[in-house]
């Protein structure tokens, strides 16, 4: 009798292990066939065949081949539009280019994107719904979009160091944006944290105008290519220190005054005196938006791809670029894994039952960017015409403080535009920093880009880069 | 009862079983096997040898050049070894309008600024190819075949694939003589003929609208019902009116007069017919092979001959040996992605070389011993341009005559050239070598019959002695020669 309740349960038991394993092996060998259903999907709106999150190169490179294809592409540029390679002063290593800028670089590909037919929306995306498909994503106005594939080229943000000091100097001489600032170290003593190219490339920008530039590697060689590191040993002005690890950021409160030190080697702690630190320690993935979606990631937050490929543990989802790759982080291989998200997401689009028939039949319900109408803003060519214009006015100024070849301030004078269309009560201008470097000392400028808001005679707040112009709007809104 | 229970358990046992294994299996073909490591590296040992290059680089194609560019600027020695197709498959293309960052190019531009940026960082080339590498101890040693011996501390193979033949009755007979792979070679001289392209992809539609300029009519054999290539090819493809495409359809066999081809019989895969198509010429695009003869025995490779590399590296099983680009790629095959993972190699190799202890002292020490190019030496081809100054070249020559039919488009015409003018400088005094532009000189083609380049003959006073209708290595042109002289 005993011996039958065991092997009845053993039966029982094995049955359960045979279907489980079944099931298991189901879902992992026939991930569930996804089919287009038109009908459904012609009574939503703002549908996108493929939605690129981020216009570095990965999301324009996939961009290039989806659009190729005939596959409705619109690329969302996010808060940092060109991604990282806008702030490399020069590109001398992206196969088959000649050497030139990191913005040129990037204008090429974005001419040769929109040729193919791509929508590029200066607007970022928020959330991500990947519970069903076709996915949700919410993009920062509000829209809802409808996407039949996702590639998340969201690339990385430049790493910190989570120290103190940092949060407290940040923009009185902490920075990332050696391009942008490089002109306000002049005559100054600086460091940068980092031991790559894009630490060498930093230290080039900034040898033009600070008085000495220190690399500090903090391991015992630098990981940059040994023509780069030619270029650094070329310069009088730029050393080297290894073994570095930086603990403190130290200051008089107004500004960076030196850093806290250990040599690791030699284990001694000492105080190293500069006006001016950046960072250049490489990226993080910039996963977030996925995190909500059941997607895997590395403990490091770089989203997983599969095999050879760039489908994530989604079907329908992508990545490619610095958000899937911790180890090569260069600009030509996100392009190429770009090329190959690109390929994938073709795939499984007509895969699922898109072709150009289809196509047809969606395309009044495609998402279509609202373009913004864009205002005046105002260039300032002396400090008596500026001065003129605050005692005349008793409305809101906003003062944009600028640079030539600053890649984030031209993204915020684009932005200004917008906000100019939108907010026709004020005024917005814009002071070169070098040109009027009088006026930008008289506002105590040592960081671009900076608005100043100033209103009867008198500053009123200030802002920094990395706001969406709905954003600033609003904040702007405020003072009027 | 219990019987039933028994057999009930045994069955389900054995489904358990059966998918654990198959479950297990399934698994194991993602994960590459444990890195083989049966050679011992040692940097001072290794510099101690003759003949080093830290970085060798096997095949110049996209994939080797942005390898080259990457290996250089790391300021360590890079070779590459260009090999018997020179540029790769993108220098048969015309243009490339998906070249990130370059919005339309000839393939052959874009190669040579690849050249160019690889040689500023200081890449060097030789114009040879590998014979045979000895994987066995480290450094690898290689053997190319002007007889060269290199002792490389690293290599990539960048090799890429070469066309796939279709392998039915004919093809073999007729290669070269109306059957081919470069369209853009051999379109000219099927003006106003009809001719077939054979495949469904992208460059199979490259390949049709290339011919389209020039023959009558060009139909286009799709093996399954519906194509490969791009929508926008596509849709270009639609819009040329010579241009016929025929679904589910493949060639049973190629059809010849004895001296070249004049149909082909189409088998359509839906009613089971078949019929007789005349044609002129027969252009395959029916995928590539990798090229891996020289890695098989040594180099794990996939069922389809592609070289397995460790997960999201280019790192070959085999210590400091890594591959890119099409010899390794079996998804994409796209000159973009092949750039890529060319970039990724070379980092992958300048890893592997300072994590065995190659650095500034070790190069040092290497210095003297390093493998240094010596460029061999080339002549000019003379241009013959009409078929009575030929006629007086073979009054006036006792010495054999060798004529190299060429048009101006043809890659592997361009890619033999440097070989043809390296053995015209080291037999010069035995033959004589010329050139003749098979567009325009159409008195001399008519006179020998030329219907296909490249295509070598060899004259003695006036006299055919040898001929050969395809491209050849520079070692086969040795043989070649030798043949007559």
């Amino acid at each position: 009798m005993k011996s039958k309740k065991i092997i009845g349960f053993s039966c029982l038991a094995l049955i359960l292990i045979a279907i489980c394993s079944y099931y298991g092996l189901y879902m992992l060998t026939h991930k569930t066939t996804i089919v287009l259903n038109v009908d459904q999907l012609s009574k939503g709106k703002n549908i996108i065949p493929v939605l690129v999150i981020g216009s570095g190169p990965a999301g324009l490179s996939a961009a290039l081949y989806t659009a190729r294809a005939h596959c409705t592409t619109v690329v969302f540029a996010g808060n940092e539009p060109g991604g990282q390679l806008i702030h490399a002063s020069y590109v001398e290593n992206w196969p088959g280019k000649k050497k030139e800028t990191g913005q040129e670089m990037m204008t090429d590909l974005k001419e040769q994107v929109v040729s193919f037919g791509v929508e590029i929306v200066n607007e970022t995306i928020d959330a991500l719904d990947c519970s069903h498909w076709p996915f949700k994503a919410i993009a920062h106005d509000g829209t809802i979009i409808t996407a039949l594939a996702v590639i998340m080229a969201t690339g990385g943000s430049q790493k910190t160091l989570a120290i103190p000091g940092v949060k407290e100097y940040w923009g009185k001489g902490i920075g990332i944006c050696t391009i942008c600032d490089a002109p306000f170290d002049k005559g100054k003593e600086v460091a940068v944290i980092g031991g790559g190219d894009a630490a060498v490339d930093k230290a080039l920008q900034l040898a033009d105008f600070a008085h000495n530039v220190t690399i500090l590697v903090p391991e015992n060689r630098m990981s940059a290519a040994r023509i780069a590191q030619g270029y650094a040993q070329a310069r009088k002005n730029i050393a080297l220190k290894y073994n570095i690890e930086v603990t403190k950021i130290l200051g008089d409160e107004t500004a960076v005054t030196g850093l806290e030190i250990i040599n690791k080697q030699e284990k001694k702690s000492s105080v190293f005196s500069v006006q001016s630190v950046y960072f250049a320690l490489g990226f993080e993935p910039n996963s977030t938006l996925v995190h909500s979606c059941n997607v895997a990631c590395t403990k490091t937050g770089y989203i997983k791809v599969y095999d050879d490929t760039q489908k994530t543990t989604l079907a329908g989802l992508f990545a490619a670029g610095n958000v899937q790759d911790a180890t090569y982080q260069k600009a030509g291989v996100a392009a190429g894994s770009g090329i190959k998200a690109g390929i994938d997401a073709i795939e499984f689009l007509e895969n699922a039952g898109f072709n150009d028939e289809v196509s047809k039949k969606l395309e009044p319900l495609y998402y279509v960017g609202h373009t913004a109408i864009k205002g005046e803003v105002l260039p300032i060519a002396t400090q008596q015409e500026l001065e003129k214009l605050i005692a005349s006015s008793e409305n809101l100024i906003v003062v944009d403080f600028y640079a030539q070849g600053c890649p984030v301030c031209k993204h915020m004078h684009e932005v200004l535009e917008n906000v100019a269309g939108a907010l026709k009560e004020i005024k917005i201008v814009q002071v070169d920093s070098n040109a009027l470097a009088d006026v930008a000392a008289q506002y105590k400028i040592n960081k671009v880009p900076v608005l100043v808001l100033i209103k009867g005679g008198k500053e009123v707040a200030r802002m920094g880069a990395g706001v969406s112009y709905r954003d600033l709007i609003d904040d702007i809104k405020k003072y009027v | 009862m219990q019987k039933v229970t028994v057999v009930m358990v045994g069955l389900i046992s054995v489904v358990a079983l059966g998918s654990l294994i198959w479950f297990s299996q399934h698994n194991a073909q993602k994960l590459p096997g444990n890195v083989i490591t049966g050679v011992t590296i040692d940097m001072d040992d290794a510099a101690k040898k003759e003949n080093i290059v830290p970085i060798v680089i096997i095949g110049s194609g996209c994939a080797g050049l942005s390898a080259a560019v990457y290996g250089a600027r790391s300021n360590t020695k890079t070779l590459v070894i260009s090999g018997n197709e020179p540029g790769g498959q993108l220098t048969e293309t015309t243009y490339v309008e998906n070249w990130p960052g370059s919005v339309k190019e000839l393939g052959a531009d874009l190669i040579e600024k690849l050249k160019t940026q690889a040689k500023h960082f200081g890449a060097e080339f030789i114009h040879d190819a590998v014979e045979s590498i000895d994987f066995s101890t480290w450094p690898y040693h290689i053997h190319t075949e002007e007889g060269k011996k290199i002792n490389a501390l690293s290599i990539i193979i960048a090799t890429g694939a070469s066309p796939r033949k279709l392998g039915v009755p004919g093809e073999k007979e007729y290669w070269g003589n109306g059957v081919t792979t470069c369209a853009i070679c051999d379109a000219p001289f099927h003006k106003g003929n009809d001719v077939v392209v054979i495949g469904g992809g992208d460059s199979a539609a490259e390949e049709a609208i290339q011919l389209s300029a020039y023959a009558k009519n060009v139909t286009l054999l799709v093996r399954k019902d519906s194509m490969r290539a791009a929508a926008s090819m596509q849709a270009r493809l639609a819009k040329i009116a010579n241009i016929h495409i025929q679904y589910s359809s493949y060639v049973d066999s190629i059809l010849g007069d004895g001296k070249k081809v004049t149909g082909v019989i189409v088998h359509n895969a839906v009613d089971d017919s078949t019929q007789t198509v005349s044609v002129s010429g027969v252009f395959l695009a029916i995928g590539h092979i990798p090229n891996t003869a020289l890695f098989k025995d040594a180099l794990t490779l996939d069922e389809q001959g592609y070289i397995v590399l460790q997960q999201r590296s280019q790192k070959t099983l085999l210590p400091g040996v890594f591959a890119a680009g099409d010899v390794e790629d079996h998804v994409y095959r796209q000159a973009g992605v092949a750039s890529g993972s060319g970039i990724k190699a070379a980092l992958d190799a300048t890893a592997f070389l300072q994590e065995h202890g190659l650095n500034a002292t070790v190069i040092k020490k290497m210095d003297a011993h390093f493998f240094e190019p010596v460029q061999a030496g080339m002549v000019t081809i003379e241009e013959v341009e009409d078929l009575p100054t030929l006629q007086a070249l073979f009054a006036q020559h006792k010495k054999p005559i060798m004529v190299d039919f060429y048009t101006p488009h043809c890659t592997s015409c361009i890619q033999m050239m440097p070989a043809l003018e390296s053995v015209a400088y080291n037999l010069g005094d035995k033959m004589l070598f010329v050139k003749v532009d098979a567009s325009k000189a159409l008195d001399i083609i008519t006179e020998y019959h030329v219907a296909k380049v490249p295509c070598l003959i060899i004259f003695q006073q006036g006299g055919l002695v040898a001929r050969v209708n395809n491209a050849l290595s520079k070692k086969e042109l040795y043989e070649f020669v030798h043949k007559v002289i």
